[in-house]
């Protein structure tokens, strides 16, 4: 798995590739570390790569929301296939996450 | 660097200590393969340069010796020989040796290839000590989970999760998957299930069920909904865990009473309702437990009617995410179409094989068949709960409390207006303060029920003037849980007058509760006739089922003239003696 992260202004674009689960932890965060936080900033998470997500990895997406501003954060999911989109919504993340 | 050399020419070794020395090595020397090994034992040399033609023994042998000595150090051993046949020298490696060089020999390739091996030597030994400290902490790590299980089973209540209804598949391990299931009896009867799920692995995803158990277990215990609970779990996980660490999970209760199931579900993606029949899926409609706040969480349960037999099936994410050998996921379709297995009418799937196989058995089966492994059900948490009233009523509530009590006389009373019985649930205060008053010695589960109903009554005719005859129909079941919920909304006015009184006697106390509610009343007369209406063999007995059980614990129930007020009679003897 890979991730990568482009800043743009105060747009981030942060991609999941291949399975994103506990062993992507470090990774992920170092991805968006130095990225602009705060609710300003509008976070793009592509996942039309993302095989696989679990329970580790919704965590480490809350604490992508906490970087991005709490329940300020804009944080949009884009792309995720139907598996991955089924885990999301099981988990109600589209509460905290606008999912396109 | 320590070198020792083997020779058993002594003017060879005076030549090769020599130029040792001189490039800053110390030297140690041995004369025969036997003096190398007595020399290498004592002295631990971090190479040999080894000559193969010796007395005693030779250098092959030797080499052979001491690598056998040496399984987690790399001591390189180099030959020195004046043979140059190819069989000889290839012995050399053969035996263990890492390097050869023929005499005579050029120091400067000596030196290099000292040089060269000694590199490797580094890289080797790193490698070996990295292999110990990891041995060292997995076991380490074993080690503490093996004490923290042994912790977790002795401070973890196990609930009723040993009762006959409940079939369960959980690892020894589970809790490090962390996974968490809870049951425990209602005081008023019935039972609370919690199915729970935490993010991650190892001992932090398992140190989250301690809070969680204990929340679980002390409010079922006083009486609580499932709503109060889960909006107190989420409030203490929330506060406990950090940001990233959560709990999926779902509770459910089974009121045996009322035949109605209750749940609320955070992000279970595995849960059903088997109704023989028919198939519900008990959806995920919140997010899992530990991420919002007090203000956005919602603790909304959804209702279903249920009948005697019909069974819960639930489970953790594991069961979906199992793969066969072609990295496969076992997923939702197929979980679902197991649960078709001995529903009627069902195309998938509809003559049970085996009658002997019941439904848990066969979503076990099914996933082995699937996965081919038998380790694959580890990780798997997967729970079959019975819905049958008659046993579930008999299970004792588990009691708690150490202080001795004697029965005394008291009386308190409590008025709840409007808006507070819109925020709480007056029967959990009242076994409170009773339990705070007289211990436990007063059982709760038949007073718990009494006080249900009581409120019930009062809140559903008195206040929110509900008519409890729709609910002879299954459709107006539900619409009277309906019509309820937004009635109570909708309530801006009333209240409800408590007053409980103990006399002590001999054996416990007689307690007169009394409600009193600022509706209308109604006719008592008609109320008589339709509980003499009720039909226990009716299928459809719904209505005037709390007023009797009332009537069935308590000593005498009477109602003012208007039908506002009720007072009964309740007699207990001390649970303690």
């Amino acid at each position: 798995m890979s991730v990568s992260c482009n800043v743009n202004g105060n747009v981030v674009n942060i991609s999941v590739v291949g399975r994103f689960d506990f062993g992507s932890h470090k990774e992920f965060r170092e991805a968006y570390r130095n990225a602009p936080s705060g609710g300003e900033n509008e976070y793009i998470i592509d996942m039309s790569s993302t095989e696989y997500v679990d329970s580790s990895a919704l965590g480490m997406m809350l604490l992508l929301r906490e970087h991005a501003g709490g329940d300020q954060a804009n944080v949009t999911i884009k792309g995720s296939r139907k598996e991955v989109k089924d885990i999301l919504i099981v988990s109600n993340f589209d509460k905290l996450f606008t999912i396109s | 660097m320590k070198i020792l050399i083997v020779d058993d020419d002594k003017t060879n070794r005076l030549v090769l200590s020599a130029y040792l020395k001189k490039d800053g090595y110390t030297v140690i020397a041995a004369e025969n393969g036997l003096e190398a090994i007595e020399r290498f034992q004592k002295d631990e040399p971090d190479l040999i340069l080894m000559d193969v033609m010796m007395p005693v023994m030779d250098g092959y042998e030797a080499t052979q010796k001491i690598k056998t000595m040496t399984v987690d150090k790399f001591i390189p051993i180099i030959f020195l020989t004046a043979m140059t046949d190819e069989k000889a020298l290839s012995q050399c490696v053969e035996v263990g040796g890492d390097d050869f060089l023929t005499k005579p020999y050029n120091r400067t390739i000596l030196k290099a290839k000292i040089d060269a091996l000694e590199r490797v030597s580094q890289l080797y030994n790193t490698v070996f000590q990295q292999k110990r400290e990891l041995i060292s902490h997995y076991e380490h790590e074993a080690k503490e989970q093996e004490v923290a299980r042994k912790v977790f089973d002795s401070i973890l209540n196990p609930g009723c999760l040993s009762s006959q209804n409940i079939q369960l598949h959980l690892s020894p391990m589970s809790l490090f998957n962390g996974d968490v299931v809870l049951a425990a009896v209602k005081p008023t009867g019935g039972l609370h299930i919690l199915f729970g799920d935490f993010t991650g692995h190892g001992l932090a995803a398992s140190l989250g069920a301690l809070p969680l158990s204990d929340v679980f277990y002390s409010m079922t215990a006083k009486g609580y909904s499932i709503s109060d609970i889960v909006r107190e779990i989420n409030h203490k996980l929330k506060q406990q865990l950090p940001t990233g660490m959560f709990l999926a999970a779902c509770l459910v209760e089974i009121d045996s009473t009322n035949m109605v199931l209750k749940y609320w579900n955070g992000a279970i993606p595995a849960a059903f309702l088997h109704k023989g029949d028919a198939l519900v899926e008990l959806k995920s409609n919140n997010l899992p437990l530990g991420i919002l706040g007090d203000s956005s969480f919602s603790d909304k349960v959804e209702i279903i009617e249920i009948h005697d037999y019909d069974r819960i099936v639930l489970s953790t994410d594991g069961i979906l995410e199992a793969e066969n050998s072609e990295g496969k996921m076992f997923g939702p379709e197929r979980f679902e179409a197991c649960l078709h297995y001995d529903l009627e009418g069902s195309s998938i799937n509809n003559s049970p094989k085996d009658k002997d196989v019941d439904l848990f058995q066969h979503i076990l089966n099914t996933l082995d068949e699937f996965t081919q492994e038998q380790e694959q059900t580890d990780d798997v948490t997967l729970g079959v709960i019975t819905c049958d009233s008659d046993y579930i009523n008999q299970l004792a509530p588990q009691k708690g409390g150490y202080k001795k009590f004697i029965p005394t006389h008291w009386q308190f009373d409590l008025q709840f207006f409007y808006d507070s019985i819109k925020a709480i649930d007056p029967v959990p205060l009242i076994n409170q303060i009773m339990g705070e008053i007289q211990g436990h010695q007063i059982q709760q589960d038949q007073l718990s029920m009494v006080l249900t109903e009581l409120f019930c009554n009062s809140l559903d005719h008195g206040l929110l003037e509900l008519d409890s005859s729709i609910k002879s129909t299954p459709e107006g079941f539900m619409q009277f849980y309906s019509d309820k919920e937004s009635r109570l909304a909708e309530l801006n006015s009333g209240s409800i007058y408590i007053s409980v009184n103990n006399v002590p006697n001999d054996v416990g106390g007689d307690l007169t509760i009394i409600f009193e509610d600022s509706g209308k009343g109604f006719d008592i007369s008609k109320l008589e006739e339709s509980n003499l209406a009720v039909d226990e063999k009716s299928p459809l007995k719904f209505s005037g089922r709390g007023l009797s059980l009332v009537k069935n614990y308590c000593q005498s129930v009477t109602f003012n003239e208007t039908g506002n007020r009720i007072e009964c009679v309740y007699s207990w003897s001390n649970a303690d003696a």
